[in-house]
């Protein structure tokens, strides 16, 4: 596996990423945080757009940058640098629209194998959760390290 | 593997203020405690956390 992926800024505590996607409608800036959610150990995974003046995220953009791969491999990029640092974290992700979700759920269906390797991937279908299997539509996902 | 993503730069930035309260971020995670609320964790999860 040899994605290219784009360059990352980390907080030091490894909890919020940034990067700038590059593509054909320009620079737009990314970001990627991981928020506590509740013990035990539960983060949410977020993801979105960065409004350069305010600072704010929002994720209901969607770019359509021409980049989705490069993007795909920065999220899982950062999520393994994130699970570094908190291997007992669960990770939860869940899009903020069904394309969104499609989108996590394509990225997770295409490297199955390769994060399989890494990580334990559940997903939600009708309120229950089970072992990620593709060509499923998840309404979420649950990531947890192997240790 | 996923470590073999071709490397790239990893560099940190104190200037990032990851307890800065975006509204997007609220927003997540309460849609997120009401859907783990309820659905629960997967069942595995939930013996591994109540060993």
């Amino acid at each position: 596996m040899n994605l290219n992926k784009y360059d990352l800024k980390v907080s030091p505590n490894y909890i919020s990423f940034r990067f700038v996607s590059e593509g054909k409608k320009g620079k737009i800036f990314k970001e990627i945080v991981f928020t506590p959610i509740e013990n035990p150990n539960i983060w949410n995974l977020g993801f979105g757009d960065v409004d350069p003046i305010s600072g704010t995220i929002s994720d209901s953009i969607t770019s359509d940058n021409g980049d989705s791969n490069k993007i795909l491999a920065t999220v899982a990029y950062a999520t393994l640098l994130f699970s570094d640092n908190y291997p007992d974290a669960l990770i939860y992700a869940e899009g903020s629209t069904p394309s969104r979700t499609r989108f996590y759920r394509i990225g997770i269906h295409k490297y199955l194998e390769e994060i399989s390797e890494t990580f334990t991937i559940w997903g939600l279908l009708n309120d229950e959760w089970q072992l990620f299997q593709k060509n499923t539509g998840y309404q979420a996902f649950v990531v947890k390290r192997r240790l | 593997m996923l470590k073999e993503i071709k490397t790239s730069k990893v560099e940190i930035d104190s200037t990032i203020n990851e307890k800065q309260k975006h509204a997007f971020i609220e927003t997540k995670v309460a849609k997120a405690k009401k859907m783990l609320k309820r659905v629960g964790l997967p069942k595995e999860l939930m013996v591994k956390i109540a060993q």
